[in-house]
């Protein structure tokens, strides 16, 4: 349904271009969810504002996105808009600066349904409603008269992710929908997008630091580093037995109430790639314990790793 | 004895006025008070929207409270003039929840962290500013081929070192964390909070650590406050309060953060606080409740060394 292929983006800056995403390709099947994960800067996020044709002005895009047999990335910005908000949403990782300030949140979410389900304000209205109840927003009715900035980090995080559902679409990209949420709601809006994912057979991209909901909902992970994929296996595998050294050491540090308090919070060391530096061989090298002379001269390719996991690494796990 | 680089808040109220006169205001923060140490870590945990942030904001004056004292050093914050205040400031510094948003879109990163010299530190020489700077991008992990960029060039989890960075710049007695780190990976949220912690302990900083990462605030600090619906409904030491949670609502944060752990899986929709419950704001949700919850708002009482609860029924709750 949805098809990348040798996705590179780079932007021009002053002094430097800077390859942000290079040469990614991913797959991703009607109602299947594949978990994103990564480095910060990794890439994430550009790849799939790639598909949604949100880069920013400085952005050189090639290769190829396909969504339901439709090239995006040639797409005219009429037939874009149109795919977008109604086949394809994306919940953004900073729910503040993507809604817009001056319209109250029944507004902004009527006008979606509106524009892209031809529905009367009065039944928008209506539907609006009822999915922020969908997303627990308590007293819906009245903070449909609210502004974004009168709502805590979490509510407006949930109205974003009520917003992209309003049209039913059949892909959801959703960055990073909970990192702004307590453990409770959370855990509600985990067991949401699973409910949403079941009913209207909707897939979902989620890109996320919290390997806990990647784990519970995803079907598929893809790990991130330096702008490319490292890894790409079936959830199961890849939290049982990861073969690149970067997503063990990713797996090492995710926070665990169950165990005991560490003196110092795990982390790996060093400093991820300057984007705008072009390395020869692993990106990962000067961080990895396994590295040897061949890493640091030939960049390892994404093979098969065992399974059906895949991986970029000379020598994995 | 002297308050130096002691934090006192003193019963703060935060209320936000509703559109319509007819509706009575939103109380987002009610009658909290809690101190923080020189060189203490509190951590605040808290269901979304029960008004953490809207606390941080009134301990700096970024919005104004209805009642209370917010007293730094001994002086109250909320009385001070302006240009008391700003010497204040430098002292009190906070990192925002929403990293981009809190970034000048126009100025370049080394703007960003020059800013604050040129504010507190005027007569610092061009070369002196200019080593400030780099020490400060290479401490919060910055490569040095950032300082020329701006913000929407980068990603989440760089904005946000980019906040934390801005912050130190002044050398603050206290910092106000808001969220620092859910922006960023775990393996890099590991670094950002080692920095923190390393920071604080030479520097003797206070800090004030919101976030909803209970394993993160288990890390962080020494002393934990958990808040519901605009209230302080628990205070405890680290170790007695994730050993031994007692408020029904703390216990039920635990049990969904981890799930081997006791407690009840919450249902049913927050409490709006457009119109909170009477008596205990927890009540309707609350497995516990019972007829004397809805009477009274519970007081917090002390329940064992540091450890204060607000809930009517904590001596017959379940171990
Ligand atoms: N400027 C404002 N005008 C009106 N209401 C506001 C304003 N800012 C915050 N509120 C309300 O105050 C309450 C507390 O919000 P606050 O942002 O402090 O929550 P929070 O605990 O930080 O939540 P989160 O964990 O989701 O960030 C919420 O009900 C919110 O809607
Ligand atoms: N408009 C832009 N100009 C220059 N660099 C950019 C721009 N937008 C993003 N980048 C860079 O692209 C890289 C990837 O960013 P992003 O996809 O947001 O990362 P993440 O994996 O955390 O989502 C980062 O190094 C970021 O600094
Ligand atoms: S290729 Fe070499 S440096 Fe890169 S991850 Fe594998 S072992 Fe480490
Ligand atoms: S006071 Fe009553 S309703 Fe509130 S937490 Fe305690 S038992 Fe539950
Ligand atoms: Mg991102
Ligand atoms: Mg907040």
């Amino acid at each position: 349904m949805l098809q990348i292929d040798s996705l590179c983006i780079e932007f021009r800056q002053e002094r430097a271009r800077v390859a942000a995403v290079r040469d990614v390709s991913l797959a991703l099947a009607p109602g299947e969810c594949v978990g994103v994960v990564g480095e910060s800067g990794s890439g994430k996020t550009q790849t799939f504002l790639a598909a949604m044709g949100l880069l920013g002005r400085n952005a050189l895009v090639s290769g190829s996105i396909r969504f339901e047999g439709r090239e995006l990335l040639a797409a005219a910005t009429s037939e874009l808009n149109r795919v977008r908000g109604a086949r394809l949403a994306m919940i953004f990782q900073d729910p503040m600066t993507s809604l817009t300030p001056h319209l109250t949140v029944g507004v902004q979410m009527a006008e979606v349904l509106v524009c892209h389900a031809g529905l009367s304000w009065t039944a928008a209205k209506r539907k609006a409603l009822d999915m922020l109840q969908t997303v627990r927003i308590a007293d819906a009715a009245r903070r449909m008269r609210q502004y974004p900035h009168e709502l805590s980090g979490g509510m407006r995080q949930r109205v974003m992710i009520g917003m992209s559902l309003l049209c039913e679409p059949a892909l959801v990209i959703a960055d990073e929908p909970t990192s702004a949420l307590d453990a409770t709601i959370h855990v509600q809006v985990i067991e949401l997008l699973a409910a949403m994912r079941r009913e209207f057979r909707m897939a979902i991209a989620l890109i996320s630091h919290d390997l806990g909901a990647v784990h519970a909902l995803a079907d598929r992970v893809v790990v991130m580093y330096a702008g490319r994929v490292v890894e790409c296996a079936p959830a199961t595998a890849i939290f049982a037995h990861p073969r690149h050294p970067y997503t063990a050491e990713l797996l090492r540090c995710a926070p665990n109430l169950s165990a005991a308090r560490l003196n110092r919070m795990p982390s790996i060391t060093g400093q991820p790639p300057d984007p705008a530096e072009v390395l020869p061989g692993c990106a990962f090298a000067a961080r990895c314990a396994r590295a040897d002379a061949r890493c640091r001269i030939e960049r390892p390719l994404l093979v098969q790793s065992g399974g059906a996991a895949q991986a970029a690494c000379h020598h994995p796990l | 004895m002297t308050p130096d680089g002691v934090l006192q808040v003193k019963g703060l109220s935060v209320q936000f006025p509703r559109r319509t006169a007819a509706h009575p205001p939103l109380m987002a923060v009610l009658d909290v008070s809690f101190v923080v140490g020189p060189g203490e870590t509190l951590g605040l945990v808290g269901e979304s929207g029960s008004g953490k942030t809207t606390l941080a904001r009134a301990i700096l004056r970024l919005v104004p409270a209805a009642s209370g004292e917010v007293l730094w050093q001994g002086l109250n914050l909320l009385s001070m003039d302006a240009t008391r205040l700003r010497r204040q400031r430098r002292d009190l510094q906070i990192v925002f929840q929403d990293p981009l948003a809190s970034l000048d879109p126009r100025m370049t990163v080394a703007d960003i962290l020059g800013e604050p010299l040129d504010v507190h530190e005027p007569r610092l020489t061009a070369d002196a500013r200019q080593a400030r700077i780099a020490a400060m991008l290479d401490q919060a992990g910055l490569s040095a081929g950032l300082r020329d960029r701006y913000p929407h060039e980068f990603s989440g989890g760089q904005c946000q070192r980019v906040g934390i960075a801005r912050a130190m710049m002044s050398n603050p007695k206290l910092l106000i964390c808001d969220e620092p780190v859910s922006a960023l990976d775990v393996s890099i949220r590991g670094q950002i909070v080692n920095l923190l912690v390393d920071l604080q302990r030479d520097r003797g900083m206070a800090m004030l650590f919101i976030s909803h990462d209970l394993a993160l605030v288990r890390h962080v600090s020494h002393r934990v406050l958990v808040f519901y619906l605009g209230r302080l409904i628990e205070i405890a030491p680290r170790d007695s309060l994730f050993a031994a949670p007692m408020h029904p609502y703390t216990r039920a944060l635990m049990a969904a953060a981890a799930p081997d752990r006791p407690g009840q899986i919450l249902k049913g929709e927050p409490s709006s606080p457009l119109e909170p419950p009477g008596g205990c704001a927890f009540r309707d949700r609350c497995t516990h409740a019972r007829e004397l919850c809805a009477g009274s708002v519970p007081r917090l009482e002390e329940i064992s060394a540091g450890h204060f609860v607000a809930c009517h029924r904590w001596r017959e709750l379940p171990d």
